[in-house]
């Protein structure tokens, strides 16, 4: 058995030194991997934490200790999308700090009618997947990486579904408008 | 659509200050407030189908591993689980392209943590062979692990260089030595067992042993710049033609294996510089100084440099009792940027080492954090004020 497994098979029999031990080591792997992961040490100091708190709670039901380096993995990576999907969970704000302005007649009209599934059929496949990204919690260089692109290119992709959707909001607007002058007696 | 507002809807997160113009800009433009309220709801909509069809992180992990050939890390659990939860993952997987993405991500991080892990143990290896278990001196405990924060001088240089690690790539040679390289266009650290850390320049390389208890020899091929914690026993450099001896300091060395050709500059503390094969000739250094060993030549005599400069090549700003007003003129010039400092606070002095790639903010958010004082942006020049 590794040494990290003896401390395990040692901390599971109640050794607390070798329990303490152990999240020692450990927390040395889990901040050099956090690290390479998102870099920002506030957030890695977080993550390190909670992963050792889920290694210190599950290690009763760690069956074989030799298993540790995937348990410990396993702890490392829940608490990495945990984050990643709590990134942004601030950002509510974008929507809710906007007091909008008075709007006419026809903005009423659109902000009524628009219909959201029709305005994300205008997204090309590819700015639809990185806007999924983005709102999973990922950063745009962070995707750019995971699709194998540049951050630039992903950013160009949003900005054109910005284009699209503005048209889609324009063409409704007429759609309304003339619907109205048609309706006019 | 402005390109300022444009720029603001394409940041990762928006600040307070982002919002304000936005809002204002809102308030301005009708046209603009109608985008952003349906742009918001658009996003709003995607990530209420993602949380909606996505399945909890835990089982995407779990379904990531299993896909990947890692099913022996599943406990038998986690696979009944997940065999439970196959048609929901199918259904997440057809409605969202990115759930593909995403679980390949997850994949890749599970390399990067097997990485880690035997990066950890192979530098670890010595340090617990010669501790057995009941002699080792016991760690604080679990509810006593510090949140560690950063702070000038040593542990802000070792924070700040960990921070730069991209990848980090052991390859065993056949004396079951450990070679560390950074590939071309990348900075790589190393983290030593004795808590020292190497800062490895492009296309360099470093090989120890591991085997034993950590020796503190090192053989270095290219430029790097070390961090030595203080050790009883002495770390030494080894190059193509030269040997650098040091207790606990930080310094950097270049060298060019072809024209055996080493530099070295000191930081802090003290080291001694020897040409290979003529270890009883050093030449010692202090502070701020440079040596050079061209073949079999004999070092040069200590020559008072200016290290920024002489350390350009680092890519780090090191300060060593530098007037804050000082080291701000070199983020300023370095960055581009305006930074005013109040006049009460000008003369201080920090001592600090940080890695250009870390981003202005980052740096001054460390020296604001250690001295205790505040910085604020102004979002319409972009200048920074430093004050207490």
């Amino acid at each position: 058995m590794n040494d990290l497994g003896k401390l395990a098979a040692a901390a599971q029999d109640g050794d607390e030194s070798a329990l303490t031990l152990l999240l020692n080591q450990l927390q040395n792997i889990f901040r050099g991997f956090f690290i390479r992961r998102i870099g920002s040490r506030a957030d890695v100091d977080d993550l390190v934490q909670n992963a050792l708190v889920r290694v210190s709670k599950g290690l009763t039901d760690l069956r074989d200790p030799e298993k540790l380096k995937g348990f410990a993995m396993k702890a490392a990576l829940f608490e990495l999308q945990d984050y990643f999907r709590g990134r942004y969970s601030t950002k509510e704000s974008l929507f809710d700090a906007l007091s909008p302005p008075e709007k006419s007649t026809y903005q009423s009209d659109v902000a009524a009618s628009i219909d959201v599934e029709r305005a994300l059929a205008q997204l090309s496949p590819r700015a639809r997947k990185i806007i999924e990204l983005r709102e999973y919690g990922y950063r745009y260089e962070e995707i750019a990486d995971m699709i194998g692109t540049t951050e630039a290119a992903v950013k160009m992709q949003v900005k054109r579904a910005f284009e699209k959707l503005r048209r889609f909001i324009s063409v409704l607007w007429w759609t309304v408008f003339w619907s109205f002058l048609s309706n006019t007696p | 659509m402005n390109a300022a507002i444009e720029h603001i809807l394409l940041q990762d997160q928006l600040s307070e200050d982002d919002l304000k113009v936005l809002d204002q800009a809102c308030k301005d433009d009708a046209s603009l407030a109608e985008f952003v309220r349906n742009w918001a709801a658009l996003t709003s909509q995607i990530r209420n189908s993602l949380d909606q069809h996505i399945p909890d992180s835990r089982l995407l992990v779990l379904y990531a591993l299993s896909e990947s050939g890692d099913k022996g890390v599943l406990t038998d659990e986690e696979r009944t689980e997940l065999d439970a939860a196959q048609e929901v993952i199918s259904r997440a997987l057809a409605k969202h392209s990115a759930v593909e993405v995403i679980l390949n991500q997850i994949r890749s991080d599970a390399e990067v943590f097997q990485n880690c892990w035997s990066e950890s143990v192979a530098t670890s290896r010595a340090t617990t062979r010669r501790s057995p278990l009941h002699r080792v001196r016991l760690p604080l405990p679990i509810l006593g692990l510090s949140v560690r924060r950063f702070s000038l001088g040593l542990a802000a240089v070792v924070v700040v260089l960990i921070a730069s690690i991209v990848v980090f790539r052991p390859m065993l040679t056949q004396t079951s030595d450990i070679t560390f390289s950074a590939q071309e266009g990348k900075t790589h650290v190393v983290n030593l067992p004795d808590g020292s850390s190497v800062r490895l320049m492009p296309g360099s390389a470093i090989t120890l042993h591991p085997d034993e208890t950590f020796d503190r020899q090192l053989r270095l091929v290219g430029n790097a710049f070390f961090d030595v914690s203080p050790g009883e026993k002495q770390f030494q450099v080894s190059t193509a033609n030269a040997v650098t001896s040091v207790f606990g300091t930080s310094f950097g060395i270049s060298s060019i294996d072809d024209a055996s050709l080493t530099e070295v500059i000191l930081v802090s503390g003290s080291v001694s510089v020897a040409t290979l094969g003529s270890e009883t000739d050093p030449v010692m250094l202090s502070p701020g100084q440079y040596s050079r060993v061209l073949g079999t030549d004999l070092p040069t005599a200590p020559l008072d440099i200016d290290l920024q400069k002489a350390l350009a090549w680092t890519n780090l700003f090191i300060f060593r009792d530098t007037q804050l007003s000082v080291a701000f003129v070199r983020l300023m010039e370095s960055f581009e940027v305006s930074i005013v400092v109040d006049d009460s606070l000008a003369e201080l002095t920090i001592t600090g080492t940080f890695a250009r790639e870390q981003g202005l903010e980052s740096i001054l958010d460390a020296i604001a954090f250690a001295m205790g004082v505040r910085i604020e942006k102004d979002s319409e020049t972009g200048s920074y004020h430093f004050g207490s």
